[in-house]
């Protein structure tokens, strides 16, 4: 009886249902949209971030010279002592976090002798191929961990003897691209060409960089790397984090699981340092906290919007329930004066009610799912991964919305008499 | 039609009054969707400068200093602070370094303007307390490298020793930053000068602008043409991403504000629609009784449109202080109202009212009178 009073309503009247099923549809859309949005939101903003170069930088433990400053010429005490092994560098793509890792490269100071003149050099890599075992052509270097490099010229390519030079310098020594420099080191001299000028508003700008390789072999310090810069995907700093970092005995065996496998800055610098002998990793805070807070109140600002367009969704299922009910009153009418049970008279709105929901709340998903890959398409270039558990609490929402809005007009209805209503009153 | 305007409004007034639980339904539908357009509207309005203060968390972005082989001093660090637009310049603040002698060991010493640090060098992660006055010369705060080399800790004393001068220093909170900052000794900018012996002088000197439209790389040449015997130049690591990701968080709010508006109108449009597809018979009586086709239309959009501008008003009230409450929630500053959400919102509500109306209305009048009435 009731499933045939279900089907007869929508096939007289299917221009209503179908109506409250486009409302509901539509809602859902929107709904299922923004929720894939900002559940996936925090993962393609930290990709953005990256353009602010490494937030992680491995050192020797052992180091105790002072670095030196930006702009400022205090003599560095270049005793030749502790350096990172070369050959440890695959190890950083072998963390628990490997596929957190964007880029690395590792970096080598020193100085070396032009036509009598000592310059600092810096040896790092380029974009060098690096044997990792799961991804066969993996090559990084500073043109993936520092984007905001500018290069005039062109890159120097880490096989070659080829020379970026900071424009600082190359200006004070009238350099242009194209030159042949011959420079002199420790152990042994060689010929460079210079292939391009840096602009990186560093200390870069002062420098001349080199393929580590050579720099090794010149300043006579084979397999030797200073410090290396990593760029790696994180998650915002929280409590926990923060726990850890003050003191990670305190952590309990289970705080410390979560902590380990959670891609904070701190615990993937944990395993850096577990992972190349003799280190000590730090993050740098510049870009890793204020990556932090920034993904932080992107998201923030996502989960309130969703929470606002959530409430106007929800009203306007429940209005157009309610306006579809109001509408019904002489049916409603019609089957009391018939002998129908107040309860089946319910019975009969609420299954009503509850199949618009869940029809909509599906089709909703699906659409919503398309609209999340667009969004992603168009701003990232990449789809935005839509989280199934998006599917069930939409389609609940849609139910219990939609159950809502008949719930309140219906009891208002039930208390009519008849009579009143089939008059038209 | 002179004479038909009483009974116009009469039937305005009466459809108003005698229906109006459903055109309470109507006028909250209507006022829900304006309130989100104009919240939406101005929250995407302002984005742009609210984001843009939130990436100043990555610091400084210009960096000034001497040109080889000169000094910067002071006054020319004040009169560059001076050329710059007041309008951009969130923050400056003067550096000096310099070898200095705790009675441990020789340590760098770094002065600073410590009061606009907080802006400067916002992601410091500091253990203890924030040195956030410039005239404090009892306190200092201690790298983290140097604090563990030291092995001292917040509230502990060090001594600088230079000849027989000494002065005591409380540490007051210990600085993590993962750069060179954590080898230094923190001091104020002028306890440093006179300890060093350079009065008036700084090694550099660094300043957050406001980058919203890119303009630090414009500023930075027009102040290296000002002064050509300092070196201004954008820390390019901070300047240079600004734009892009401003670009981006406003391209995703365009977005996700399209989508929202686009499909809330639609929710709005469908529930007007039936509520007045149900006066289907309504309309059926009156072309029976002799009205005109223009004439019903006319009657039914004065009334939805009197209500739409009702609820509009409305919404742009209700949407100014919801976009308030999300930018305290989220920003924790006010969102500024600017004028184009006035027309957006009414525009988009008058005519979503208006597309609502005509569509029922049309096809219920299109139907011969007789078979509405009888009820098919």
């Amino acid at each position: 009886m009731l499933g045939r009073l279900i089907l007869q309503s929508w096939r007289r009247q299917h221009r209503r249902r179908l109506l409250a099923v486009i409302t509901i549809f539509l809602a859902a859309t929107l709904v299922s949209a923004l929720l894939a949005v900002s559940l996936d939101i925090g993962d393609k903003m930290a990709r953005e971030l990256k353009s602010y170069g490494a937030n992680i930088l491995i050192e020797p433990a052992s180091r105790s010279l002072l670095p030196q400053l930006l702009g400022e010429s205090v003599t560095v005490s270049l005793a030749n002592q502790d350096a990172l092994d070369e050959r440890e560098l695959p190890n950083i793509k072998d963390i628990f976090w490997r596929n957190n890792i964007m880029g690395f490269a590792p970096e080598l100071d020193g100085e070396l002798i032009w036509q009598g003149q000592r310059l600092p050099v810096l040896g790092t890599f380029f974009d060098q191929p690096i044997a990792v075992p799961d991804e066969p052509d993996y090559h990084t270097g500073q043109r993936s961990i520092s984007p905001y490099w500018q290069v005039q010229g062109a890159w120097p390519q880490d096989a070659q003897p080829q020379l970026l030079a900071g424009q600082a310098l190359a200006s004070r020594l009238h350099w242009q691209v194209g030159e042949q420099l011959t420079l002199a080191g420790p152990a042994g001299s060689h010929a460079f060409t210079l292939v391009g000028l840096l602009h990186s508003g560093g200390k870069e700008d002062e420098q001349l960089l080199l393929p580590l390789a050579f720099a090794q072999q010149l300043l006579g310090r084979p397999q030797q790397v200073d410090r290396v810069r990593v760029s790696a995907l994180t998650v915002p700093e929280n409590s926990l984090s923060r726990k850890a970092r003050e003191d990670m005995d305190a952590l309990s065996a289970e705080e410390y699981d979560l902590w380990y496998c959670t891609a904070y800055v701190s615990s993937i610098a944990h395993q850096l340092e577990d992972a190349l002998s003799g280190s000590a990793v730090r993050p740098i805070w510049q870009v890793a906290a204020s990556e932090g807070v920034v993904i932080q109140k992107i998201q923030l600002l996502l989960a309130v919007v969703t929470l606002v367009a959530l409430l106007a969704a929800a009203m306007g299922i429940a209005s157009l329930m309610t306006s579809n009910l109001l509408e019904r009153a002489k049916e409603i009418g019609l089957m009391k004066a018939l002998g129908a049970e107040l309860w089946q008279i319910g019975l009969l709105f609420y299954a009503e009610a509850a199949l618009c929901g869940l029809l909509g709340g599906l089709l909703g998903c699906l659409a919503g799912s398309g609209c999340a890959w667009l969004i992603g398409q168009s701003l990232f270039g990449t789809p935005l991964a839509f989280n199934l558990i998006v599917v069930p609490v939409v389609v609940l929402l849609s139910m219990v919305i939609a159950l809502l809005g008949t719930w309140f007009p219906a009891r208002q209805i039930a208390r009519l008499y008849p009579v009143e209503v089939l008059h038209g009153r | 039609m002179a004479a038909s305007h009483p009974l116009f409004w009469r039937l305005v007034s009466r459809a108003l009054w005698t229906r109006r639980s459903r055109m309470l339904v109507m006028f909250l539908a209507l006022w829900v969707g304006a309130v989100i357009i104009c919240a939406l509207g101005a929250i995407y309005l302002d984005i742009d400068a609210k984001m843009s203060r939130e990436l100043r968390t990555f610091g400084a972005n210009l960096y000034v200093g001497p040109q080889a082989g000169r000094v910067l001093d002071e006054p020319s660090w004040q009169a560059l602070d001076q050329a710059l637009p007041p309008a951009s310049r969130l923050a400056a603040g003067g550096f000096v370094y310099g070898m200095a002698r705790l009675q441990q060991e020789s340590v760098m010493l770094m002065g600073a303007n410590l009061e606009s640090m907080a802006d400067l060098a916002p992601y410091w992660q500091i253990q203890g307390e924030r040195l956030a006055v410039s005239f404090d010369e009892r306190h200092a705060m201690l790298g983290k490298k140097l604090a563990q080399r030291l092995e001292l800790k917040p509230g502990d004393t060090v001594t600088l020793v230079k000849g027989s001068q000494r002065q005591d220093l409380v540490i007051k909170g210990i600085v993590e930053s993962g750069d060179s900052t954590d080898y230094y000794l923190i001091v104020n900018l002028a306890l440093a000068q006179r300890w060093l012996d350079s009065p008036h002088r700084l090694s550099h000197g660094l300043l957050s602008l406001d980058n919203q439209q890119g303009q630090v790389e414009s500023i930075a040449a027009r102040l290296q043409q000002q002064f050509p015997a300092l070196e201004v130049r954008p820390i390019r690591k901070v300047s240079a991403n600004e734009g892009a990701v401003l670009f981006k968080i406003q391209g995703l709010m365009g977005l996700i504000c399209v989508v929202i508006l686009l499909l809330s109108t639609l929710c709005v449009n469908t529930t007007l629609m039936a509520l007045i597809g149900e006066r289907a018979r309504e309309f059926a009586l009156q072309k029976a009784l002799g009205a005109s086709r223009q004439a019903i239309l006319r009657q039914i959009l004065a009334e939805t449109l009197l209500v739409a501008a009702v609820a509009a008003l409305a919404g742009l009230l209700g949407g100014a202080l919801l976009a308030q409450l999300l930018g305290q929630t989220v920003f924790s500053s006010s969102i500024g109202l600017r004028w184009p959400v006035l027309p957006l919102t009414l525009g988009i509500s008058l005519l979503v009212a208006a597309l609502a109306t005509v569509m029922p209305v049309r096809r219920a009048l299109a139907l011969e009178p007789a078979r509405v009435l009888k009820g098919e």
